[in-house]
């Protein structure tokens, strides 16, 4: 069924969707989106990484509502965020998993004007992980 | 709902969903009233509607705080947020406070079960 039509995308494998540009941080999205990321990360070492796991379906059934789940089994991860390219403001949603009582995973849904490249980031004591997945279709709206 | 009325809900997750299986892990999942409008949508005439959205979610653990979130305006209206607790007995309290973009803030709670 296509609304349970889920792609899971993980580390290198996205790299494949998110040509590296060695001028910019993550590849194809714009120097807004670079700029934005940098003042999060601090940093322009972000290692695409299999074990952060972005489930993100690729259309929007209802409208450009769109559910995304992260979930990080780098060790020690302290931090989760996710990011979409091509909007003004990059940042979606970010959550602190540094407690012992917090696993290490985040879910929630995006609302979308425009496809864009969804990145999943993960802060841990050895640096920045990633994983990505562009969404080309919207779908149309209720 | 009204705007700001959050909802709770827990579960136990199955040793196969749950990522440390030497503890059991158990979902909360949040449903927020709340427009969450972007600051990018027009009216029917055309005006700009200003962004309200969530800014912040605090979550407590039996009164002590275990996390926060920080949302932006991209998060869908009335949001559905999913977290996870390593751990997590049966009457532990969950406690939630949310803040947006307005100053607006609530608060609620309820027991794992």
């Amino acid at each position: 069924m296509k609304r349970r039509d889920w792609i899971k995308t993980v580390g290198l494998g996205s790299l494949a969707v998110v040509p590296t540009v060695p001028t910019r941080l993550l590849g194809d999205v714009s120097s807004a989106f670079d700029t934005e990321l940098f003042e999060l990360v601090g940093s322009s070492d972000i290692k695409p990484d299999r074990r952060v796991e972005l489930l993100v379906q690729t259309d929007a059934p209802n409208g450009a509502v769109i559910p995304v789940s992260v979930v990080s089994s780098v060790p020690d991860t302290q931090r989760i965020i996710i990011l979409v390219s091509d909007h003004a403001k990059a940042e979606v949603a970010q959550i602190d998993t540094s407690h012992t009582l917090m696993a290490p995973r985040l879910s929630t849904h995006l609302q979308l004007q425009r496809p864009a490249t969804v990145t999943a980031l993960v802060e841990t004591g050895m640096g920045w992980y990633r994983s990505s997945a562009r969404i080309e279709s919207l779908g149309e709206s209720c | 709902m009204s705007v700001g009325s959050v909802h709770i809900s827990t579960r136990t997750l199955q040793a196969s969903e749950a990522i440390n299986t030497s503890s059991n892990t158990t979902q909360i999942d949040l449903r927020i009233s709340h427009p969450m409008e972007n600051g990018a949508r027009k009216d029917a005439q055309g005006v700009v509607i200003p962004a309200w959205h969530l800014t912040r979610l605090e979550v407590f653990h039996n009164d002590k705080k275990i996390t926060e979130l920080a949302l932006g305006p991209l998060v869908a209206r009335n949001p559905a947020v999913s977290l996870a607790l390593n751990g997590g007995s049966e009457e532990d309290v969950i406690k939630v406070l949310w803040s947006d973009n307005r100053g607006e803030s609530g608060e609620s709670s309820t027991q794992i079960n």
